[in-house]
């Protein structure tokens, strides 16, 4: 009995965060339409900071930065809207605009055109498509073989090419996904915060100066040292640079 | 030309070299020649050192048209003294007839300069224009090549009014063959506006009796002229050159009869044809009659107009083409102005032009394409188009006007009025670029959470494994069940014996102690049997003992049973022995039995 009370009553505080989230959220966005940005963002990150995780209120957070020239920032949270939401349409514009007047030029394309498409048909579609898929590609396998079980018909040519179809789509898109769920738990990326960031060859202020980068320069970070983060830029140069410069997506 | 030559050295020999010395002497191979006929100018520069860095000689021949120089240097030795020679020969033409003055040509040598005498020449012309001229020439049994080969400029009109076409033939009369014929001036046509009707490239002559000769008559070129401007215009003379057939006279001169029989012709002389120079009359328009809409067209016109679809809705796009063809300058065709049509917007036209010759006339067709857009209901009329010109022939200026044009217009144009009706449209521009906008207010957030990252999926996903296993067994065993009725026997003992003694329970609470004592025997023995797969009724004591030892069973439970056995047979047939606690040990043993059959079996 107590434990029903307890759990209704987790359940009403969740429903009453919810909703006060939902109310901040669009008292945000009333002050961005009303061009206090500042106060937008401040009732965005309150939102954020409850918890909630969606992809509307990051971007949304993201256009509240770029209005305030905070340009790394603005790219950081159009960066993690995209991830939840990688087939939104202004995610990724704003995201594209946002990198095009950024300071420091993106990295051209692999230029192999073979090796190119391969990687960008690795990267096309997201790990939600991707369980999805597998999902019904492993119920339809025991769909199958249940009605198989039951004798429901009998082993039909139709019965054979479902059940490899099921079968090797449940088994790419399962491959699949495990592999891009690696590298995506393997590789951490961040995004550049401050206006100029110097990248040093060891974690230290005295050590030589290996490269400059801009705000909203996107990194890859291989691995951290006390207060200092060793990053990798597209191209594989590497350097150490301040925790607190850099903000991870 | 030998006597030419020997000018040259009389002039070297007169002016004869010395150390240090520079000559510089000027000579023409004749001094009175025709007009058509090449004249050789030689400045030579005498030196007795080398010359290779002398500059060119300055001389005016402005009444000439020239060729060259050809330059030829040369080196002598005489008496041991060395000299040096430097010709440079130019072949002339005269521009015009009669008396010229040559040079001086100047040269400048070493900071000295060297003038040559003047020379004076006389250019002579001999046409069969001038019959009076020419038949004293050829009573003097004197040779004119103009009476054989010359250039004639004619013009159909020499009074026109301005804008009206005149057009001129330059014409090539000639009586015996030429090569390389080329034009050497063509002229400007200064205060004409030019149409070229025809320019010859190659001879294509017809013949033609003139004064009784016959010539052999190409046309070279034909222009239609329309003159610009009132006054008096000269039309410039054209020049050609040509080469033809010479040998050499037997008196000497350098043409003879061309038509003699003698069939030798082994050289060729260059020969520069030049026609006569035109005079126009150019008079100007007439002020008086001149319509309003009149804006510069000569010549003969007519007008065609006609307007498609006439039945539109308001807002849709009529097209009115105004068709104008005629002969005259086509340029001086301007837009017809349409004025004054109520409720409809006209639009600025969309020109097509054709040129047309036709007999030497050069004329045309200009239609003009006006999109009209109704802005109004109802029955519209649009103006009729006027366009006028001057008629030369009839001296005066000639209206042209079409007929009123309606156009039955459906419905108002809904539109505001802008410039939208899809004539001036070009492509949008981006003039700015921004972030997009925020999205829209929310009922809830945070439903974003991807499926893969919630338990619940994943569980599904690793039970319909484990869903799929236990149907395959459970499958497994009804088909067990069905084909193995010891193991089917054996599943169900338990539970048989289980009903067996829930029914006992029952008797013994409706107090019927041998029925119950029976029951509790009838649930134990087939237990025994449904495990063993044996017909419970052979099931007798020695015969459990028998099979149960047999499996191993211990001891402990074979003495436990039979003593069960016999304790409920007793109860059974020694009727009221046993009480309601006797009943329910035995229930209770029953079961302990049970359990340790189960266990052993």
């Amino acid at each position: 009995m107590s434990r029903t009370l307890c759990i209704l009553l987790l359940w009403c505080a969740s429903v009453s965060a919810q909703a006060a989230a939902v109310g901040l959220y669009n008292e945000a966005n009333d002050h961005y339409r009303n061009g206090d940005f500042a106060a937008a963002q401040r009732a965005y990150i309150q939102v954020v900071d409850s918890g909630v995780e969606d992809a509307r209120l990051f971007y949304n957070l993201g256009n509240s930065h770029f209005k305030l020239q905070e340009l790394g920032a603005a790219i950081l949270w159009y960066e993690r809207a995209y991830r939840l939401d990688p087939r939104d349409e202004d995610i990724a514009a704003n995201l594209l605009f946002a990198n095009q007047v950024k300071a420091d030029r993106d990295e051209e394309k692999n230029g192999n055109v073979v090796i190119q498409f391969i990687i960008d048909t690795f990267f096309f579609p997201t790990l939600r498509e991707l369980s999805l898929l597998f999902a019904v590609g492993w119920f339809g396998v025991f769909a199958l073989g249940t009605w198989r079980l039951l004798g429901r018909g009998g082993v039909g040519a139709l019965w054979l090419v479902a059940t490899l179809v099921c079968g090797s789509t449940a088994l790419a898109c399962g491959s699949w996904f495990a592999l891009r769920s690696y590298q995506q738990a393997r590789t951490q990326s961040a995004i550049v915060l401050a206006r100029s960031v110097t990248a040093r060859s060891a974690p230290d202020m005295g050590q030589t100066e290996v490269f400059s980068m801009h705000e909203g320069t996107k990194v890859s970070v291989v691995r951290s040292e006390g207060k200092w983060v060793l990053v990798r830029l597209q191209n594989g140069l590497g350097g150490w640079v301040l925790a607190e410069q850099i903000e991870i997506i | 030309m030998w006597w030419a030559y020997l000018v040259v050295f009389a002039l070297g020999f007169i002016a004869p070299v010395t150390a240090q010395e520079i000559s510089f002497e000027a000579s023409v191979d004749r001094t009175r020649l025709g007009q058509s006929e090449p004249l050789q100018l030689t400045l030579s520069i005498v030196s007795d050192e080398s010359l290779s860095h002398v500059p060119a000689p300055t001389i005016v021949l402005g009444d000439f048209h020239v060729q060259g120089p050809a330059i030829s240097t040369r080196m002598e030795m005489v008496n041991f003294s060395t000299s040096f020679t430097r010709e440079l020969t130019y072949t002339l033409y005269a521009k015009r007839t009669g008396k010229m003055r040559l040079g001086p040509a100047s040269i400048e040598i070493g900071g000295k300069t060297y003038r040559t005498r003047p020379i004076e020449v006389e250019i002579v012309r001999g046409t069969l224009r001038n019959s009076a001229q020419r038949s004293a020439a050829a009573e003097n049994g004197e040779f004119v090549l103009e009476d054989h080969l010359f250039v004639q400029a004619r013009s159909d009109r020499k009074r026109v009014y301005v804008g009206q076409q005149v057009t001129v033939d330059f014409d090539l009369f000639y009586r015996f063959q030429l090569h390389n014929v080329g034009f050497k001036e063509i002229p400007t046509f200064a205060g004409f506006w030019i149409k070229e009707l025809f320019v010859a490239q190659q001879l294509q002559a017809h013949r033609e009796v003139i004064e009784g000769i016959t010539f052999n008559v190409a046309p070279l070129r034909r222009v239609a002229l329309f003159p610009t401007s009132a006054g008096k215009h000269v039309i410039e003379s054209m020049a050609v050159s040509c080469e033809i057939p010479a040998r050499r006279s037997r008196r000497g001169g350098l043409l003879d009869d061309f038509f003699s029989s003698d069939p030798f012709f082994g050289r060729t002389q260059s020969a520069l044809l030049q026609s006569e120079k035109l005079e126009i009359e150019v008079l100007p328009l007439p002020e008086v009659g001149r319509p309003a809409e009149f804006a510069g067209a000569v010549g003969h016109f007519t007008m065609a107009a006609n307007a498609q679809p006439t039945h539109v809705k308001a807002g849709d796009p009529v097209t009115l083409r105004v068709e104008i063809e005629g002969q005259g300058n086509m340029a001086a065709v301007k837009i017809p102005d349409i004025q004054g049509a109520e409720g409809v917007k006209i639009y600025e036209p969309k020109m097509e032009e054709e040129e047309q010759i036709s007999n030497g006339n050069y004329g045309g067709r200009r239609v003009f394409e006006y999109i009209l857009i109704p802005e109004t209901g109802g029955m519209l009329e649009i103006p009729p188009v006027r366009f006028a010109y001057f008629d030369p022939s009839a001296e005066k200026y000639l209206s042209l006007q079409s007929a009123p044009i309606f156009i039955h217009s459906e419905g108002e144009l809904v539109e505001d009025g802008g410039e939208s009706y899809g004539l001036s449209r070009k492509d949008i521009e981006a003039v700015g670029r921004d972030i997009r906008h925020i999205k829209p207010d929310v009922q809830e957030l945070g439903g974003d959470l991807p499926i893969y990252k919630s338990a619940w999926f994943w569980t599904l996903q690793a039970g319909l494994p484990l869903a799929f296993l236990a149907l395959l067994l459970r499958q497994r065993h009804q088909r067990r069940l069905q084909g193995d009725v010891a193991y089917a026997r054996r599943r169900r003992a338990r539970g048989e014996a289980g009903k067996r003694l829930k029914r006992a329970d029952e008797l013994m609470a409706a107090g019927d102690a041998v029925a119950y004592y029976s029951e509790v025997q009838r649930a134990v023995l087939e237990f025994l049997a449904d495990h063993l797969n044996m017909a419970a009724a052979g099931l007798t004591v020695d015969a459990c003992e028998m099979v149960l030892r047999k499996r191993a069973v211990d001891e402990e439970v074979i003495d436990a049973l039979r003593t069960w056995l016999a304790r409920c047979d007793y109860a059974r047939f020694a009727q009221g022995v046993g009480a309601q606690s006797d009943m329910g040990e035995v229930r209770q043993q029953a079961e302990e039995i049970i359990g340790a059959l189960e266990d052993k079996i």
